[in-house]
């Protein structure tokens, strides 16, 4: 289980390095094109992440 | 821009922030105070000892540059979206480090390396190998600190500083801020720049939340900075600028923040900031919080468009407008003077923080690595942190002279070369950390290639924008190897590619031959939580 939680980290990592996903002007929010919120919401969900894996490992 | 007198409300108030630090540099040395200095652990690292806050701030003021609060903005303001691959870059980097941090920590407590040369040497059994890691280190740093140079420069230009001549030179201030930088780090070692990056930080984050809610308030919304920039990038020939990227570059978008995040922690003044931690609970916490300075950078990069829509230009200096200064101006335009003052404080310490750390970084290794290593093996540990000490001088008058006899353009050229080698040293590092399977001499070739098609792919690339034939970008045009499709592609990630073939096929053909393999002098215990001691 805790082994397999380490591979959540490749969401973040390979949702971010596609911009074939995201590379478009809308929709928007608060007027900022897609292609720029949508890249910055990958940080909070990087850090979900890292938390709960460094959360679940050893120590 | 006309010439312009200087501006002595912004002068002043960045005088005096700039001078507070000064005085903090130099009390540094009593802080957390050292049995003595006369140990490359103590100088060096800090005394292996910081905890996840001072931790934070010291690899925050360490991996976000003033270079990259200049060059990021200046670089969406000039070409568009591709500026925005920091973004992805800054995203992906901690989830794909964070067990490579923490092996290589693990692995250099438990054997007390201080540079990740030393890593390498005593992991592959090659000192050979870890010279050529030192070497690759030495070389990738020292433009980065001259582009840290360069970022001062761009906030001394906005305040009518630097354009007239002193001592037969227009570079003076920098020249005074670097031996002032140079002063307090020889005395006061990686403690200086971690209790200045308090400083730093806290200006910095001032500053940006400031710029980024004001300034799109003051220019009527972000619905307007867009359509401003989609304006100027719809009026240019380019078709490689805009809001979104051109199908061609979508792979070069890519593998540019997947190659740049993959390089990050393989920076030497990366590695020193990691080793300095106390704990690897220190180093998983930092994983988590790191990505706030990811989120300022975001929004700070934007302020390139802002800039756009603020209608703001580039200084101009001996005929070349200097795109770097889009952010000071941006400030100078849209803040109260006293403010952009402290705006170009906190740019102008941003600068000095990371240029601290890398000559730190780089002294470590030349002291290691090339002396200890080579030229006198029963060195002490006080005449190893005198000999880095007196390097970490010599580095920062070398960062200095790129400036002053170089074009700032070849700073950058270099930086950008330094990104693509730093990556070939992969193999040695990360690889390493989980393998010794490699054989030394396939991994010293492999290198050797790595860096040879690295280069080569930068020679031939172009950039059309400014006339360059040479070393004009980051994005490699895979047509040049003859394939039929108009995608780029971040040279760095293919020279690794050709680097792990060569070291791929050349071990077992090494082994094969019986050449004599190296031998690893670590224990797998060394790379796991509650590391032996020694």
């Amino acid at each position: 289980m805790r082994r397999a939680l380490k591979f959540l980290l490749l969401v973040p990592i390979v949702g971010a390095l596609l911009p074939w996903t995201y590379n478009r002007t809308d929709p928007r929010l608060f007027d900022i094109p897609f292609f720029y919120w949508f890249q910055l919401m990958w940080l909070p969900v990087g850090v979900a992440v890292t938390a709960l894996v460094v959360g679940g490992s050893e120590e | 821009m006309t010439h312009r007198g200087v501006n002595t409300v912004e002068l002043t108030v960045f005088l005096i922030i700039f001078g507070a630090v000064t005085i903090l540099g130099f009390l540094a040395a009593r802080w957390r105070r050292a049995e003595n200095l006369d140990h490359l652990d103590e100088w060096g690292l800090g005394g292996r000892n910081f905890g996840p806050v001072i931790t934070w701030f010291l690899i925050g003021g360490d991996l976000y540059t003033a270079y990259t609060f200049v060059a990021v903005p200046a670089l969406l303001y000039g070409a568009g979206v591709l500026g925005f691959f920091a973004v992805p870059y800054t995203v992906v980097v901690y989830p794909m480090v964070l067990f490579v941090a923490l092996r290589l920590w693990s692995v250099a407590r438990a054997r007390g390396y201080v540079t990740v040369a030393d890593f390498v040497a005593a992991r592959h059994g090659s000192p050979g190998l870890g010279l050529a890691i030192a070497l690759t280190g030495i070389v990738a740093t020292m433009p980065y600190i001259a582009l840290q140079l360069i970022g001062i420069e761009a906030v001394l230009k906005t305040m009518g500083i630097g354009t007239q001549r002193f001592m037969g030179t227009d570079d003076w201030p920098v020249i005074i801020a670097f031996l002032i930088l140079a002063v307090y780090t020889y005395r006061s070692g990686l403690r200086a720049p971690a209790l200045i990056a308090f400083v730093k930080d806290a200006l910095i984050y001032i500053v940006v939340i400031t710029a980024v809610i004001a300034i799109p308030i003051k220019l009527g919304g972000f619905d307007h900075i867009f359509a401003a920039a989609h304006d100027k990038f719809a009026a240019t020939p380019n078709p490689n600028d805009g809001l979104t990227l051109p199908h061609a570059n979508l792979t070069g978008y890519s593998t540019l923040a997947l190659g740049s995040a993959m390089a990050l922690f393989l920076y030497p003044h990366s590695v020193t900031g990691l080793l300095a931690a106390r704990s690897r609970g220190t180093i998983k916490r930092n994983m988590t919080a790191l990505p706030a300075y990811s989120l300022m950078l975001g929004l700070l990069a934007l302020l390139g468009y802002m800039a756009i829509a603020a209608g703001v230009k580039p200084i101009v200096t001996g005929g070349k407008p200097d795109p770097n200064t889009i952010v000071p101006q941006l400030f100078d335009s849209q803040f109260p003077e006293w403010f952009a003052g402290v705006a170009f404080a906190a740019i102008a310490i941003g600068a000095l923080v990371p240029a601290a750390i890398m000559s730190i970084a780089a002294a470590n290794l030349f002291s290691r690595n090339v002396w200890t290593a080579y030229l006198r093996p029963q060195a002490s540990h006080a005449e190893q942190a005198k000999v880095a000490r007196l390097a970490s001088l010599v580095v920062k008058a070398g960062a200095v002279a790129v400036i002053l006899v170089l074009e700032p353009q070849f700073s950058i050229d270099l930086q950008l070369i330094g990104g693509v080698i730093i990556l070939q040293t992969l193999p040695s590092v990360v690889l390493g950390l989980w393998t010794c399977w490699f054989h030394r001499w396939a991994l010293l070739l492999g290198w050797a290639a790595g860096l040879t098609a690295g280069l080569a792919m930068l020679y031939v690339t172009p950039n059309p924008a400014n006339h360059k034939h040479h070393f004009g970008g980051s994005l490699y045009a895979l047509s040049k190897l003859g394939f039929d499709t108009k995608n780029t592609i971040y040279p760095g990630l293919l020279a690794l590619g050709v680097n792990l073939l060569v070291a791929v096929v050349l071990t077992p053909v090494l082994r094969g031959m019986r050449v004599a393999a190296g031998v690893d002098a670590t224990l797998a215990s060394d790379y796991g939580p509650a590391p032996v001691r020694i």
